[in-house]
């Protein structure tokens, strides 16, 4: 009698653990934190930023010159123009120090051509937003995106150029977290994945760039 | 407390002057009494009069033989605002002249100390009518905010206030600086000069006309600036509405995202009509608006009304002559980041709107002539005209959408016109149309898309009418073949971006059919588009297909599919492929020496088990089965073929009949770009040399 009587409760028991029971796909936080790094370095093209060596630049873009107030006058075009001539070179470095890197991360697929054609435009915008990161005029903001900091000493005629290189980045941006999501078929990391890099595009920006703390004040680094 | 000396005789009749002036009552006085030096000194320690508040008064009178003298001195007094605050306030007369009907004094002078505004000695005429209760003051702009000019206030009982002023050079930064200005600016004013017509009437009409040189203004953030700005504001009317004029002539200004220069763009006109304004709830009122954006734009409105809280309301009708000039100072940084952020635009486009709380209720579009081509190259429309009727409540009248020409990555779209009524929430096409491409057509028997909650619903049922291959895989940049692609598509589903095809589509290929399925499209104008489908392959004549690349001469059949085939830009980046000679009815089965040679320089690693010179005396050969497998995944393709071999290899030609051929693979892993290479290579008549 007790054996019957136990035999439906067991029952329910083991229904009851069953309906507790969830399958959890974790997210791969230091796979995600890996990837996120080598996008990120590749992106700003700045890491170990003075390291590097680049057979290109010579003199004229010592990180002293390039620093200094101006990087505004139109006189100083053409040797942005220069500085970005000597990308390819930077990104060449770059790529091959990096991919290794990103293909011992098995656990976050980020090659696939939707995401290196976006890594490729963030690169090539690069050069151009990077004087307005050191000027202050941009900066990382709290959600993974470039938010306008400061536009008064870009000269006016400038300004709707830096706004547009800053919604373009912030387009690209979108798709790449969207796409990094959507390449390891699960479009719901889209949030952790943004998270991952809002906390990496801080930690990999050289000193003297501006974010956005938690909170939405900006901190210099 | 008062404090009174000199002769008796002029005691009442000073005392009365005082009064009449700092008080206003009319008293007798008869300066016909004066003869002599008669000095008056009167002192009230504080006064309050209606709007008026004074404090430490003191009056000195003065009656000599050159005539009659006045000192009057205030050390507090409290006007209304913007006036505010003023002390040390002094005003000597020296000619005041007391006559039956007036009073006056032709050269008054002033000082005081308003805290930022200053009086020293500030010449003034001033008149005051006994009988009639008029006054008058009349006199030099004191050179306040850097203006010079003057000014003429003029009170009359009955009609209320009358001032006149004329400026020239008043320093706007340092106007817009004060704290006595009624309203605080979203701006900083860095510098600029204006002139200033004033006449301001309390009962009728004004008018103000200020000229604006060489404004620049920028806020915190510097999002919202201007330089070198030259201008005009005018204002006219009354408390039952005010005629707004404001003209912006040259300079550039940005306002985020917009950037404008007008020297190069032309003025911005701006004229509102019967603008009546409630300051305390923050509405405002217009009977009409009209804006010119050079010659580019032009939008006018009527009936309007705003208030925080309901939102705008009003009709406006628009006219954009010159769509480029429009897309790309205005439209184009609103864009950016979206598909038609990039865009060189030219064309001609009108419109109507009628909005209800910020809301629209109705609408009206026409446009003709307009070209859009996207300078990533990803879509194109030339020719572009159409009209839609728009109403948040019912469908509305019928419309049309069309172009003369089109492309989308390179295909292009022949002349079109289809017959389409908006809906509140979407639009639908009202008759079956086809889009032609090449000598065939996208056929379109049904389209509709509606806004939900969760994203666009799309609703599509048409087909492809035979579309000749020759003409797209040009297109497509793929080797020429002929055949032709054709099929139904009974739905279209958007779903997260994804455009998904139902149906099948049959492309007749090489005598042999392709039944192409679960065909979808992802992120069309993004970076990277990607084309996915599945694929039947039945019965290719492999001696069209060997004819069609240049790949020497195979004769036989091959069949099987191509699973989860994804593309990008036109190559396939992952892809299940199965390409065998087919069990059933194989036919003659013949490859030429050439194409042996093809599939060995192909494979790289591939290695024909025949000797080559062996090769060398037959033109020919049979072979039983041949038949290639590739599993692409990003750009390696892990190979196999018809079997596989106990020493590790593959066979990709089973020979049948003799002389015996057998083509053997042993590199399963292939570099998917190399081998695409090598047979561009080949295709190019670069043909390996066999020795």
């Amino acid at each position: 009698m007790k054996a019957l009587w136990s035999v439906p409760g067991l029952t329910l028991l083991f229904a009851l653990l069953a309906g507790c029971v969830t399958i959890n796909i974790y997210f791969p936080t230091a796979a995600a934190e890996e990837a996120a790094r080598a996008i990120v370095r590749d992106a700003l093209q700045v890491p170990d930023g003075e390291a590097v060596p680049d057979p290109e630049s010579g003199s004229e873009s010592e990180p002293g010159s390039e620093s200094e107030s101006g990087a505004r006058r139109p006189a100083e075009q053409p040797r942005h123009a220069g500085r970005a001539g000597a990308t390819p070179v930077l990104a060449w470095v770059l790529e091959r120090l990096v991919s290794p890197a990103a293909a011992q991360s098995p656990d976050l697929e980020i090659e696939t051509p939707a995401i290196n054609r976006i890594r490729a435009s963030m690169r090539e915008r690069a050069p151009q937003l990077a004087p307005h990161y050191r000027s202050g005029a941009i900066g990382f903001g709290s959600n993974a995106d470039v938010v306008i900091r400061d536009l008064s000493e870009v000269p006016l005629r400038d300004r709707s150029t830096v706004q547009r290189l800053v919604s373009e980045e912030n387009s690209d941006r979108d798709s790449l977290y969207r796409e990094i999501a959507r390449a390891n078929d699960r479009p719901d990391w889209e949030r952790q994945i943004r998270e991952t890099f809002a906390r990496v595009w801080v930690e990999e920006a050289p000193s003297g760039y501006w974010y956005q703390d938690p909170n939405g004040q900006w901190q210099q680094k | 407390m008062d404090v009174l000396r000199g002769p008796p005789g002029g005691v009442a009749a000073g005392a009365g002057l005082v009064l009449i002036l700092l008080v206003g009552v009319a008293a007798a006085s008869d300066p016909a009494n004066a003869s002599g030096g008669v000095e008056l000194d009167l002192q009230i320690e504080s006064l309050l009069r209606e709007d008026l508040e004074a404090s430490g008064l003191s009056t000195r009178l003065q009656w000599t033989p050159a005539g009659l003298s006045l000192e009057m001195r205030a050390e507090h007094v409290e006007f209304p605002e913007p006036l505010g605050t003023l002390r040390q306030l002094r005003v000597e007369c020296g000619d005041l002249r007391i006559g039956r009907a007036e009073i006056r004094c032709d050269a008054a002078r002033l000082w005081g100390d308003a805290g930022d505004l200053h009086l020293h000695g500030a010449t003034v005429g001033l008149r005051w009518g006994r009988e009639t209760g008029e006054f008058a003051l009349v006199g030099a702009w004191p050179g306040w905010y850097g203006a010079r000019g003057d000014f003429h206030v003029h009170r009359d009982p009955e009609r209320g206030w009358d001032v006149r002023a004329d400026l020239e050079g008043i320093d706007l930064a340092a106007l817009a600086a004060a704290p006595r200005l009624p309203l605080e600016l979203p701006v900083q004013l860095g510098e600029g000069a204006g002139n200033l017509a004033l006449r301001w009437r309390q009962h009728g009409h004004s008018t103000a006309t200020l000229v604006v040189h060489d404004l620049a203004f920028n806020d915190d953030l510097g999002l919202q600036a201007g330089e070198e700005l030259d201008g005009q504001l005018r204002i006219a009317g009354d408390a039952a509405g005010w005629d707004v004029d404001v003209t912006v002539t040259n300079g550039v200004a940005f306002v985020d995202p917009w950037f404008v220069d007008l020297d190069a763009e032309g003025p911005v006109n701006l004229e509102a009509r019967g603008v009546v304004v409630d300051v305390d709830g923050m509405a405002l009122r217009a009977r009409s608006l009209a804006m010119e954006y050079g010659e580019a734009a032009s939008l006018t409105g009527q009936g309007l009304a705003f208030s925080p809280g309901r939102g705008l309301d009003g009709q406006f009708r628009g006219e954009v002559a010159a769509l480029g000039v429009i897309y790309d100072s205005l439209l184009s940084p609103w864009l950016v980041g979206t598909a038609l952020g990039e865009l060189d635009a030219a064309g001609r486009l009108d419109g109507e709107i009628e909005l209800e709380g910020s809301a629209p209720r109705s609408a009206r579009v026409a446009w003709s002539g307009v070209e859009a081509r996207d300078r990533r190259g990803r879509f194109g429309v030339s020719g572009a005209q159409g009209e839609l009727d728009w109403s948040d409540t019912v469908p509305g009248g019928p419309g049309q959408v069309g172009f003369e020409a089109a492309h989308l990555y390179g295909l292009p779209f022949d002349a079109f016109t289809a017959r389409v009524r908006t809906r509140p929430q979407g639009l639908e096409l009202l008759e079956a149309t086809e889009i032609p491409i090449f000598d065939g057509g996208l056929r379109v028997r049904a389209f509709s898309v509606e806004q939900t909650d969760t994203g666009p619903d799309v609703q599509f049922q048409g087909g492809i009418r035979a579309i000749s291959l020759e003409s797209l895989t040009g297109v497509l940049g793929w080797p020429r073949f002929s055949g032709q692609v054709a099929g139904m598509i009974p739905r279209v589903r958007l779903d997260d971006g994804d455009l998904n095809m139902d149906g099948r589509l049959l492309v007749q290929v090489f005598d042999g059919d392709v039944v192409l399925r679960d065909v979808y499209i992802h992120d069309l104008l993004g970076y990277a588009p990607e084309l996915g489908l599945s694929a039947q392959i039945q019965r290719l004549d492999l001696e069209l297909v060997t004819r069609a690349f240049a790949f020497g001469r195979i004769q036989g059949r091959l069949s099987g599919h191509v699973n989860e085939l994804v593309m990008v830009e036109w190559s396939p980046v992952q892809m299940d492929l199965e390409l065998m000679t087919p069990t059933d009815d194989p036919g003659r089965r013949r490859i030429s020496q050439r194409a042996v040679e093809n599939i060995t320089e192909l494979g790289g690693g591939l290695q024909a088990a025949a000797s080559s010179i062996f090769l060398r005396f037959f033109e020919n050969f049979g072979y039983r089965r041949l038949g290639f497998r590739c599993e692409l995944r990003g750009d390696v393709c892990t190979a196999s073929g018809v079997a596989d071999r106990p020493d590790g290899g593959f066979v990709l030609v089973q020979g049948g009949g003799l002389p015996q051929i057998e083509v053997i693979g042993y590199n399963r892993r292939v570099d998917w770009p190399e081998l695409i290479d090598r047979l561009a290579t080949i295709q190019a008549g670069e043909g390996p040399v066999v020795q």
